[in-house]
């Protein structure tokens, strides 16, 4: 009996053994088997975050060729208008021209306005109050405009003649290029004008404000980036 | 007896493996929470799209300056260099929306709606009495629509937009840049008629304006004219960027 009890001890413990062998065994296959499927997913993210940057940094060099061809361009440009006086004429209806086409890098003097998802948003019943709208991009844009902005860019997009400013859940898309918030407004004027258009008592700085966070810094100097891209689109 | 007890040890043999079997799932699964996954590849891809685009665009700007130079540097006259940089000039003069375009597109018209005395007995909604008028930022909706299904210039009512431009309610007319303009509305786009149209539907610009008793009545032209900006503009603040920024 004692020697009975004693191998059904020893059983136990065996099969026991045994049975968390087999579990650990089966787990470990299939950890294996995500392992190298979330490897698998990591390579790929890796491998596209690569690509993004080295894409990123062709996009910088190429930046940089433009502008260099685009100084060229200019010192050419100022050697003729410097030996005749027509082509001086000519060359500060260009450089006029460029700057308000939007396909040159410009700065001056200006104001930053910085448009953020209030922070109640989150506790508030009524979310779509408290977060950022593209009408309410739209508003800041056109009182900077009707304020006599010169240039405007938003989150890096030079407005141009034909620029439209999309909202898509939480980003902007501007010119088509999709950015997230915060969305910044940057514009070239007279500061003092341009922040007194905002602060008008009910105007868009007083409206918003209940509702978004909204920033507005004047600045000595703003610098907005050229549009890129304008000899793809067709002006018939 | 001895067959009783072999039963009991069989039985109890499964018993203590299944025991262990659960065990173990239990205190992995507890210990070792699944992964989740860091980023998705659907955002990068998106990103790297963004930047094949930009790349393609820089490109694309490159070789216009690139002939543009060339140009320059292969004139051999005084004479063709100017007239060089004379076509260089209204190419930009253009893009800044200054010359008049044309081009197929379409043409909206924004007009009071119209209720016949059989119509209102369909299902047709009621007119809001008294409703709304047009105001500023239902142009600008609109305008936005346009220019983001393509749309490569813009009027109301004879006026071009260009990237300075401000509609705004001054008053009880709404104001485009120094101009008022009464209603009805005309706009002008100019692109792709079919892509303009179905764009309008999909936003239902048509729906929209109903709800202040306007009717939009879009149709397509092969040939469109889209009239010069005509506002004056001064350059004060903004000067050309000469050196390479930071950004």
């Amino acid at each position: 009996m004692n020697r009975r009890n004693k191998f059904h001890v020893y059983l136990t413990i065996v099969t026991f053994c045994t049975g968390f062998l087999v579990a650990t065994s089966i787990e470990t296959t299939k950890l294996m088997r995500k392992e190298r499927m979330n490897d698998q997913l990591f390579q790929q993210e890796t491998q596209l975050n690569e690509r993004i940057l080295s894409e990123k940094e062709q996009n910088r060099h190429l930046e940089n060729q433009l502008l260099d061809l685009q100084r060229q361009v200019g010192k050419v440009e100022e050697a003729m208008a410097n030996r005749k006086e027509e082509a001086a004429q000519i060359l500060s209806q260009l450089d006029a021209a460029r700057m308000q086409a939007g396909v040159v890098a410009v700065e001056g003097p200006g104001i930053v306005v910085t448009m953020q998802d209030s922070q109640h948003a989150a506790s508030s019943p009524d979310i779509t109050n408290y977060i950022v709208h593209e009408h309410d991009v739209r508003l800041v844009v056109n009182e900077l405009r009707l304020a006599g902005a010169e240039a405007i860019s938003i989150n890096g997009q030079r407005l141009v003649s034909n620029s439209s400013i999309r909202c898509i859940g939480p980003t902007i898309i501007v010119n088509g290029v999709k950015s997230a918030a915060p969305f910044v407004v940057s514009a070239i004027g007279d500061p003092a004008t341009l922040e007194g258009a905002l602060n008008l008592p009910g105007g868009v700085l007083q409206t918003l404000q209940d509702f978004v966070q909204i920033d507005v810094a004047k600045q000595s100097s703003v610098q907005l980036p050229a549009f890129v891209g304008d000899a793809k689109s067709k002006h018939s | 007896m001895l067959q009783k007890s072999r039963k009991i040890t069989f039985i109890l043999a499964i018993i203590s493996a299944i025991i262990g079997v659960m065990l173990t799932v239990q205190l992995r699964s507890s210990l070792d929470p699944v992964h989740k996954e860091s980023r998705s590849i659907a955002e990068l891809r998106a990103s790297l799209q963004k930047e094949l685009e930009k790349h393609k665009n820089l490109l694309a700007d490159i070789s216009k300056y690139n002939q543009l130079y060339y140009q320059y540097e292969t004139s051999l006259s005084e004479d063709e260099s100017l007239s060089v940089m004379r076509e260089e000039l209204a190419r930009n003069r253009k893009m800044g929306g200054m010359v008049a375009v044309e081009g197929p597109g379409i043409v909206l018209n924004i007009v009071d709606q119209v209720y016949d005395e059989h119509m209102m007995d369909e299902h047709v909604p009621p007119p809001v009495i008294g409703g709304y008028t047009i105001d500023d930022e239902d142009l600008r909706w609109l305008v936005n629509i346009l220019f983001a299904n393509g749309a490569q210039a813009v009027s109301v009512n004879g006026h071009r937009l260009i990237s300075t431009t401000a509609i705004r309610n001054v008053g009880d007319v709404i104001q485009i840049d120094t101009r008022t303009v009464q209603p009805p509305y005309e706009m002008k786009a100019l692109g792709e008629p079919e892509v303009l149209l179905s764009a309008l539907k999909l936003e239902g610009v048509e729906e929209y304006f109903q709800l202040s008793n306007k009717h939009v009545i879009a149709e397509k032209q092969d040939n469109l004219m889209i009239p010069a900006n005509t506002e004056e503009r001064y350059i004060r603040f903004m000067k050309t960027v000469k050196e390479k920024g930071d950004s």
